[in-house]
């Protein structure tokens, strides 16, 4: 009897041993949700199986994001940040891990492969600036706190008719550090990074639009309305210059009028 | 063993499972089928909540609102626009440019998102994306002030271009009534305490009006250097003839030249300045200086500017010489938007200081310098404008300012103390992108303790300006 309690339990040991292997073994850490879709969005896990993805399904780390032609999608990470993925775009998230606090042990590392992707950091690497990184054919990118854009071009793409072949990088807010064995340059905001590849030193080149242009051109169709100024739209003070009379200068009156009594020439002259 | 493999396998499966559902904690709100509060009566109230916070200028508050529901609803045009707009309006312009791109994606003709797309990469910085945004939706049918404003907007983008030079300038013409054309006393004798007797002002020191017209010009030339430097130049000129009184008609030439640094936020500009003026038709006096201004924009509709300045005035009649002085003032001003984005306020305070400088002695001046010595302001003015349909302007400014002299005044034995009003109102009316008329009417009254120098004066004019751009 108690040999075979005793199997018993070595069994469950065992097979609570296998559960907990196994399960490291298939699971991959959910990195983020997606908060909007449009168009056809895939992701596929290491095993090549590839499923489509909608609003609010999950992407996992390891997986690879595709966007078609067109579409697009924002995926709300687990630490808060946020991931926009452009057309005709590609993904990879190689290492995603959080538990929740910066410990220290939390990792955002992606490879974007081809296309486009805006990137606003979250709590990862917001601490330890290492823990997160995007790495590219030409170059890795590194960040101090940022929401920028980075555009790979890849031989024979639509983007290689308007650009070199190569990695750009278009900070919005905050720095990133473009780093390859050639070098590493610092962008700060509205700055664009380029490297042709790992063996070209990154530099700095003039913003190209035609790899941030991310809004959509207008569509043919009739435009029946109209573009009003919002009710309530909080307009710039660039555009608020004063009409009149509205300047906090000094005002300014240099004109002073000889004052003189009647037959003001009258020694002497009395010239108040 | 089997059964093992089963068990492996289920643990697999329900791992599949979990990653099938949203998650748990990292603060992602729970999306639950049939939870969705699309359509809903509550969630209608919600955004019409929304819209009434962001027209009542409490963006914070509607983008606290909408926050937590921006994963379930992105996505929806309706509700994308609005915490577009309400992260727009309260300082959050990379999270106003995340939810109109959505609004683009599923609308890319929607004129709204692509001028508020526009105005969020403007606050980021981002002039190149902001211009092209503009520019579409100036294709999109604006009405007269949005492609007004949109119109700004692109002048502010095209000025701030590194290495693009910029020019503007502008004519004008009016006509007017002056009612006391010398800023004289309207009592043609004065009590003269050191004779102890009425003395009689000559005419020219008694007010007189009479009609007038003028013209103005002025242009201004700017170049970026690079996103933070860049260079300006300027010159105005102003001249007023009257009908009648030509010992009083003006003319004024000033100028001005330096660098600015900075973007975004906090711009500082700092120059020379230099003017001639003239009186009746010779010269009166000349003035030169330095001045430096620094402007902070704490949020789109909250702009702090601070100036100093410094400057040399001189005359240029032998009689009119011992008033020479120099001038420094520091002054810090306050300019607010109102919720209705159509409307401004602003205030400021400053103070300053006069020396009189002259050397030349006369009876009244033993020692030089001014009749009544050095002299010691401070001022505040407020103000504020407003549109009025969509061609019209209505704006209105006051000040009061304090002037207290140094030295007791040689005829009238007392220290000069003077305080000077004005208040003037008027509206720009803009029938074309280029033309406005303005009519306007200025009223200052200056009370002194020393009588011959008090007055009060009402002008009205009628000026019609070209814009040159």
């Amino acid at each position: 009897m108690n040999n075979a309690k005793h199997v018993t339990a070595s069994l469950n040991l065992f097979l609570s041993a296998c559960l907990i292997v196994a399960s490291q073994g298939v699971y991959a850490a959910i990195a983020g949700n997606l908060q909007f879709v449009i168009g056809s969005v895939q992701a596929a896990n290491p095993a090549g199986h590839a499923r489509t993805l909608r609003k609010g399904d999950v992407v996992n780390e390891s997986d690879t994001v595709t966007t078609a032609k067109g579409a697009s999608a924002q995926i709300k990470m687990r630490d808060g940040g946020f991931i926009v993925i452009r057309p005709d775009s590609q993904l990879r998230l190689d290492t995603f891990v959080f538990s929740g606090e910066q410990d220290g042990s939390e990792r955002n590392f992606f490879s974007l492969i081809k296309g486009g992707i805006r990137a606003i950091t979250g709590l990862i690497g917001q601490k330890n600036k290492s823990n997160y990184r995007i790495s590219t054919p030409a170059v890795t990118i590194g960040i101090r706190g940022t929401d920028h854009e980075i555009v790979v071009v890849t031989p024979g793409s639509p983007l290689a008719a308007v650009a070199p072949v190569g990695t750009y990088n278009k900070v919005n807010m905050g720095e990133t550090i473009m780093t390859n064995e050639k070098g590493t340059i610092s962008i700060l905001p509205n700055q664009m990074g380029f490297a042709g590849a790992a063996d070209q030193m990154p530099q700095l080149q003039p913003v190209n639009l035609k790899l941030f242009s991310i809004t959509p051109p207008l569509l043919p169709q009739a435009r029946a309305g109209q573009v009003e100024m919002r009710e309530g739209a909080v307009v710039d003070n660039v555009v608020q210059e004063p009409d009149a009379a509205t300047g906090i200068a000094v005002p300014k009156n240099t004109l002073q009028i000889p004052i003189k009594s009647h037959g003001g020439q009258t020694a002497p002259g009395l010239v108040f | 063993m089997p059964w093992i493999l089963s068990c492996l396998l289920m643990a697999a499966g329900a791992h599949a499972q979990e990653a099938g559902q949203p998650p748990a904690r990292a603060g992602l709100p729970a999306l639950k089928s049939g939870e969705n509060t699309t359509g809903s009566e509550a969630y209608e109230k919600l955004l019409q909540d929304a819209d009434r916070l962001i027209k009542s200028g409490k963006p914070d508050e509607a983008y606290a609102l909408l926050e937590p529901l921006e994963f379930e609803h992105s996505g929806e045009e309706r509700f994308d626009y609005l915490i577009g707009v309400a992260a727009l309006d309260s300082g959050r312009p990379d999270k106003a440019t995340l939810a109109l791109e959505r609004v683009l994606l599923v609308n890319p003709n929607s004129g709204a998102a692509r001028l508020d797309m526009g105005r969020a990469y403007y606050q980021l910085g981002d002039m190149p994306r902001a211009k092209v945004e503009f520019e579409t939706a100036l294709q999109l049918n604006p009405s007269p002030a949005a492609h007004e404003i949109i119109q700004k907007y692109l002048e502010s983008i095209d000025g701030q271009e590194a290495g693009k030079t910029h020019i503007s300038g502008y004519v004008e013409g009016a006509i007017g009534h002056d009612n006391n054309v010398n800023n004289s006393t309207s009592q043609s004798q004065i009590f003269v305490d050191l004779v102890g007797a009425n003395v009689a002002l000559e005419p020219t020191n008694v007010k007189t009006s009479d009609d007038y017209y003028g013209v103005a010009a002025g242009g201004e030339i700017s170049r970026s250097l690079d996103s933070m430097w860049g260079v300006y130049a300027g010159a105005d000129l102003r001249q007023r003839r009257y009908s009648s009184q030509k010992d009083f008609d003006l003319f004024g030439l000033n100028a001005r030249a330096g660098v600015t640094l900075g973007a975004k936020a906090d711009r500082v500009r700092v120059g020379v300045v230099g003017g001639r003026y003239d009186l009746g038709g010779a010269h009166n006096s000349d003035a030169s200086g330095v001045q430096a201004e620094w402007q902070h924009a704490f949020s789109p509709s909250n702009q702090l500017n601070a100036f100093i300045q410094g400057a040399k005035y001189r005359f240029a009649d032998v009689q009119m010489q011992p008033n020479d002085f120099d001038q420094q003032a520091i002054g810090v001003g306050w300019r607010h938007v109102l919720p209705s984005g159509r409307s401004s306020l602003f205030g400021s305070l400053y103070c300053g200081a006069e020396q009189d400088i002259s050397t030349i002695i006369t009876a009244a001046t033993p020692e030089g310098g001014r009749t009544d010595g050095a002299k010691q302001f401070k001022g505040l003015r407020f103000g504020g404008q407003t549109a009025f349909g969509e061609r019209t302007t209505l704006f209105a400014s006051g000040g009061v300012q304090t002037g207290d002299y140094s030295r007791v005044n040689f005829y009238f034995l007392r220290q000069r103390s003077d305080r000077l009003y004005d208040l003037t109102v008027g509206a720009n009316w803009r029938w074309d992108k280029l033309w406005t008329l303005r009519p306007q009417l200025n009223y200052s009254r200056n009370v002194s303790n020393i009588e011959i120098y008090s007055y009060d004066r009402m002008d009205f004019s009628l000026t019609i300006r070209r814009d040159l751009r």
